[in-house]
């Protein structure tokens, strides 16, 4: 018989580790600050091979400087348990990929391949083929991956819509945030944050394991000042907190605040609201 | 130290009380040996039929005597004949005698040894007037007219009462008239008559300290008294438990020691962990990489029986309890024949049998945990001991974090013994014992990429049954079976909504028979076989291949081939494995014993015949056989009595981790991993207690389980490793004040994964393994000790970019060369302070054990920030204290 603690033990050096030792310092995932991609929305999101699709890069950078992407696609199917095969992201000049265009917006097309040839299917049983970018402002650079789901014909998968973003008072009411003008915020304020997406949002697909389920729309939140006490809300917990406490902007400026929802099968859906700080 | 040859010096003779020409019964040593030995101590002594002596008064016969490992008499020679009338007649009444002794074995460094003796038999014509007169007679001449009472009473140690043994208890009745009698292996004495009155009893002895109580004697009035005594505490080595063959590297523990090393919480099996050879694993998590060998590699058993863990969540304590320990031996390599299927070396564990000298127990508890244990005997040959713990760390954790973690483990294991000795050769034991670890940690990692929640059960319970004879001329047999279920591992992690999961469970029934059969002085056979039968069940839903470590970047090459858990990756599948494994291995060795015992060579074979049926009764259905001959041997030579060299080779192989015969997460071909091991070394005892011991070592591995390069299969036998190295270890053992270990290793262990690829470090390389620990015992009860280690850091993959996945919202790492970047060094300096309360009955203890008191950083992993930009060292405990309390009686 064999002892597997060998195999806990990166596991438990994963979560524990932290927990026991230290928390850690560097600034969360929500906060942004310089270039940062938050999110690639693909349109459809899921397509037979030959198909188009319209790519959506939710590209920031608080500098304001200007932010370009150059994209490729990549051939080279992800082994068990990858998403991406890292040859994929060894460099626009590697022969894995192929140069496809450039542009935050881009209209990509899905190959003529086989669900066979883009590996496994993942836990969702659909299969990718990836779209990475290039991203940057100059002095800065991203990397990210959109990967475009293969059409397997059953039901398509759609991008779930966020309909509105709110914040709940202390009296239970909650109340949109207005798009087009800043919310009025103070130091020290807590917003109760939450968005709504549509009914039709989540939907409901056969699992790898042939389970019968219906999508988990998750929201990601970011935001230019302030912590978060949830950086990811769903069903299960609806509201995040932002605190106006810390890494505040000066007095007379905007917070940018974005919510990114994502289904479980390559869908998103995202959108953005500022706070004035007075 | 091993003691093969003869000790000339060692001379044993029989003090004879005046009877009418008899043997006596009593002996004494003459000649001290070191410490470090013990000589064979006579248990059963057998008097002589007196020939006829002619006009003698007295002859003595001087005899060699070979007293085996088993305490029995190998052999008996006349050295020095009595001579003269009827001299041979009292060489044949002392040989005919002599055969039929039983000794308690000698031992040297702990370890049973055969010595020879040289013992003087004395016969004496009793005389017609006794030497002493009888007490009552003397008192009567002493004190004319004084009444006499008996007297009798048992003398105890403090603070545990078991017996004392060889004390002389005194009354002085008169000046110049001082009555003694001498306390037996219970502890009791006797007074036949004393004169009654006001009287001063004394206790003496080399190994109490002196005491004396007034009594006072009434006639018609016997006394019955219990005494305590202090008993010095001259800490005896752990009696080594009987090994079948010749080990060329071992290390036996001593629990005395073992208890006050800080750092261990007096838990006997964590010390393995400071041992030659064992490098240090983060977090100290309880793993046992061994001469650059895996964790999972190095197999450990308790009583010949094997089991899965051998330490509870994160190494904090060790499954087995302490008190149930009557030996420890570790062997990190090039182990014998007797043992198989593992490529790391060997812990084995030999459980104590109960103590029938009264009923005792224990009670202990800490920030950790609380245990009990009580022992005793039932009948005259029927004793049990029951022992269990359960730890309540869960709740005493949340004061040394303040993380958003939510950790809960908890743990409890129990061991219960029933021990029956129809006769002084034959024992028979019934051990039940197990151990269950729960584990559950909802990870909300703001700032981190994982956002997981972690479950993992894991548990064993083992019923084992052992049966040992000893025959005459030091023929042995010993066989245990055990029957067990094991949930190994169990492992659950969310990632986000989808699940994936790992749950083992094995039925496991074990045997194992081993036989002794010496053929003379200079020969001997060993041979048995050894059985070990599992029904694995293993259901798995995940991602298969090994990932990446998310704090670290490192895969997980040579530590596990088992698949990760990567609930977003492609091939997320599920399955269900029913896999029987059946590995049974017949084996022998010879004992050769040359000039003059010094050098001892011991070729040996180990047959491994290993089956794996799995999916039987499914279209998936596999069965494989394989066979591993597998020769050992090993040779020692002692080059005078402090000097030995040694040296051992063999090959090895052991089954695939049972995950990695599944389908879709392995590969149902792969083969068992193979490898040799070879050894050589020496040891040397400059002076009495003090031990050194050195060795170099070489490993080579081959068909590990790796990661195919295509993933199609997942697994296959590609690996091949080696490691290499050096180690050191001194040792002062204990004093009545001190004791000492200095234990220094050198070592580099390498992986190559496939043909095509380059080599890599092992994860667990540590170049240098530094370890000193020192232990005073102080006046008044308290003892202290300090532990301080030096490791290598351990070597771990640099992250060079990252890229972000837009559909499961996390950046993954993209690595650099394996294992290319070293942690920095890790340094620690542990202290404990026991102070120890002993009353006449029972014993109360407090300690305090300070981990990292100089607080310093060491670094266990790298953690990096969400889009793996900023990195930083995560570091083990600042400082933790440990305060335990502890009841004994």
């Amino acid at each position: 018989m064999r002892r597997r603690l060998s195999w806990l033990g990166p596991i438990l050096l994963a979560v524990a580790g932290p927990s026991a030792c230290q928390s850690f310092p560097d600034p969360p995932v929500s906060f942004v600050a310089g270039l940062r991609v938050l999110g690639i929305k693909a349109e459809p999101p899921e397509v037979p091979a030959g198909a188009t699709s319209d790519l959506t890069t939710l590209a920031v950078d608080t500098a304001g400087n200007a932010i370009t992407a150059t994209w490729t696609e990549c051939f080279v199917a992800p082994l068990p348990g990858q998403t991406v095969n890292p040859d994929c992201l060894t460099g626009l000049s590697s022969s894995n990929s192929q140069a496809i265009g450039s542009g935050l917006d881009i209209t990509v097309t899905m190959p003529q391949v086989t669900a066979e040839s883009l590996g496994s299917p993942d836990s969702t049983g659909g299969v990718y083929f990836p779209f990475a970018a290039q991203v940057t402002n100059g002095a800065d650079e991203v990397l990210p991956v959109y990967r475009l789901r293969l059409a397997d014909g059953g039901s398509v998968n759609h991008n779930p819509a966020i309909l509105s973003l709110s914040n709940t008072d202390s009296s239970g009411t909650a109340t949109p945030l207005d798009p087009q003008s800043p919310m009025p915020v103070t130091t020290g304020q807590k917003l109760s944050l939450s968005v709504t997406v549509s009914p039709d949002s989540a939907e409901s697909y056969v699992r790898a394991d042939g389970t019968n389920v219906t999508e988990v729309v998750t929201t990601s939140w970011f935001c230019t000042a302030g912590e978060l006490s949830f950086e990811k809300t769903s069903d299960a917990q609806p509201l995040t907190v932002l605190s106006l406490d810390q890494r505040l902007p000066a007095p007379g400026s905007t917070i940018d605040l974005w919510a990114v929802a994502r289904d479980d099968r390559g869908g998103m859906d995202y959108t953005h609201r500022e706070l004035l700080l007075q | 130290m091993r003691l093969l040859g003869t000790l000339p010096a060692l001379l044993l003779t029989v003090v004879v009380p005046p009877a009418n020409a008899r043997a006596a019964s009593g002996a004494a040593v003459l000649a001290e040996a070191a410490p470090a030995f013990q000589p064979p101590r006579l248990t059963h002594f057998v008097e002589a039929k007196p020939p006829p002596m002619g006009s003698r008064t007295e002859a003595q016969v001087v005899l060699t005597i070979d007293v085996d490992e088993a305490g029995h008499v190998a052999s008996v020679e006349v050295a020095q004949p009595a001579g003269g009338p009827g001299g041979d007649a009292l060489d044949r009444a002392a040989v005919e005698a002599a055969r039929q002794f039983v000794f308690e074995p000698g031992r040297a460094d702990g370890k049973p040894v055969p010595v020879r003796i040289t013992y003087g038999y004395k016969f004496v014509l009793k005389p017609q007037a006794p030497a002493t007169p009888p007490a009552s007679a003397a008192a009567s001449a002493a004190q004319p007219g004084l009444p006499t009472v008996p007297v009798s009473g048992i003398v105890r140690k403090r603070g545990d009462r078991s017996p004392v043994e060889g004390i002389a208890a005194i009354v002085q009745v008169a000046p110049g008239d001082e009555r003694r009698a001498l306390t037996g292996p219970d502890g009791r004495f006797a007074f036949p008559a004393l004169p009654v009155g006001h009287r001063t009893l004394e206790l003496r002895g080399s190994n109490i300290v002196p005491a004396s109580a007034p009594i006072d004697l009434h006639e018609g009035k016997a006394l019955e008294l219990t005494t305590f005594v202090d008993v010095k505490e001259r800490y005896a080595s752990t009696v080594r438990g009987r090994r079948l063959m010749l080990e060329a590297v071992e290390h036996t523990l001593v629990n005395e020691e073992i208890r006050r090393i800080p750092g261990t919480q007096g838990d006997t099996l964590k010390a393995v962990q400071n041992l030659p050879g064992v490098a240090r694993a983060p977090f100290g998590i309880g793993l046992l990489p061994v001469w650059g060998s895996a964790p999972q590699d190095t197999r450990v058993y308790v009583d010949g029986v094997d089991i899965p863990l051998l330490y509870h969540f994160g190494g904090l304590r060790s499954t087995v309890n302490s008190e149930f320990v009557q030996s420890l031996t570790f062997v990190p390599g090039a182990y014998q024949a007797d043992h198989g299927l593992g490529l790391g070396g060997i812990v084995e564990v030999e459980a104590r049998r109960p103590r029938t000298d009264g009923f005792h127990g224990f009670a202990q508890m800490d920030l950790l945990d609380g245990s009990v244990m009580i022992e005793g005997p039932i009948t005259k040959t029927v004793s049990f001991a029951v022992a269990g713990r359960r730890s309540w760390i869960d709740a005493t954790l949340p004061l040394f974090t303040t993380s958003t973690f939510q950790l809960s483990p908890v743990y409890y294991d129990y061991q219960a013994r029933l021990t029956w000795r129809p006769s002084p050769r034959t024992d028979a034991d019934l051990f039940l014992f197990g151990s269950d670890d729960r584990l559950s940690l909802l990870a909300r990692v703001k700032n981190n990429a994982l956002d997981a929640a972690v479950a993992s059960h894991t548990y064993f319970h083992r019923l084992a049954g052992e049966w040992a004879r000893r025959f005459d001329q030091g023929r042995t047999l010993s066989v245990v079976a055990s029957l067990g279920y094991d949930a190994p591992f169990g492992l659950g992690v969310q990632y986000g909504t989808v699940p994936t999961t790992i749950q083992e469970r094995s039925l496991n029934y074990n045997t194992r028979a081993i036989g002794r059969w010496p053929l003379g002085d200079l020969l001997r056979l060993d041979g048995g076989v050894d059985f070990e039968g599992n029904r694995w069940v293993v259901d798995r839903t995940g991602s298969p291949f090994t990932v990446t470590d998310v704090v670290s970047g490192t895969s997980n090459q040579g530590v596990g081939s088992n698949g990760g858990f990567s609930g977003t990756g492609s091939g997320y599948t599920t399955d269900h494995l029913i896999l029987y494994t059946n590995h049974v291995a017949p084996f022998a060795g010879v004992t050769l014993s040359l000039i003059g015992k010094r050098l001892t060579i011991v070729p040996q074979f180990r047959l491994q015949v290993m089956t794996f049926l799995g999916y039987q009764g499914t279209p998936e259905a596999f069965a494989r056989g394989y066979v591993s001959p597998e020769p050992r041997l090993t040779v020692r030579y002692q080059l005078t009595p402090r000097w030995a060299v040694r040296g051992a080779i063999g090959l090895y192989a052991q089954p695939p981790d049972p995950t990695a015969f599944s389908r879709p997460f392995g590969n149902p071909f792969v083969v068992p991993e193979k490898g040799a091991q070879a050894v050589l070394g020496g040891e040397v005892d400059p002076r009495a207690g003090l031990h050194i011991e050195f060795d170099a070592f070489y490993k080579w591995l081959r068909d590990l389980v790796v990661p195919s390069e295509t993933g199609d299969p997942v697994l296959n036998n590609d690996g091949r490793g080696r490691a290499y190295g050096a180690e050191i270890m001194v040792r002062q053992e204990l004093t009545q004040r001190f004791f000492g270990w200095f234990v220094y290793t050198f070592s580099r262990s390498e992986r190559q994964d496939h043909p095509d690829q380059g080599w890599y470090l092992f994860q667990f390389d540590q170049t240098h393994i530094l370890t000193l620990i020192l232990s005073w015992n102080l006046p008044r009860g308290f003892v202290l000790g300090g532990r301080f280690r030096y490791v290598t850091g351990d070597p771990y993959t640099p992250v060079t970019g990252a890229f972000y996945d837009s559909i499961t919202d996390h950046y993954t790492p993209l690595n650099g060369a394996t294992n290319s970047a070293r942690l920095d060094a890790f340094n620690q300096l542990d202290l404990r302070v026991d102070k120890i309360f002993t009353f006449d009955r029972w014993r109360f203890s407090i300690y305090l054990d300070v981990q990292n008191v100089l607080r310093a950083s060491n670094p266990e992993a790298v953690g990096y920030n969400y889009d793996y930009r900023i990195s930083h060292p995560i570091t083990g405990l600042p400082l933790l204290p440990i305060l335990g309390v502890r009841g004994d009686f």
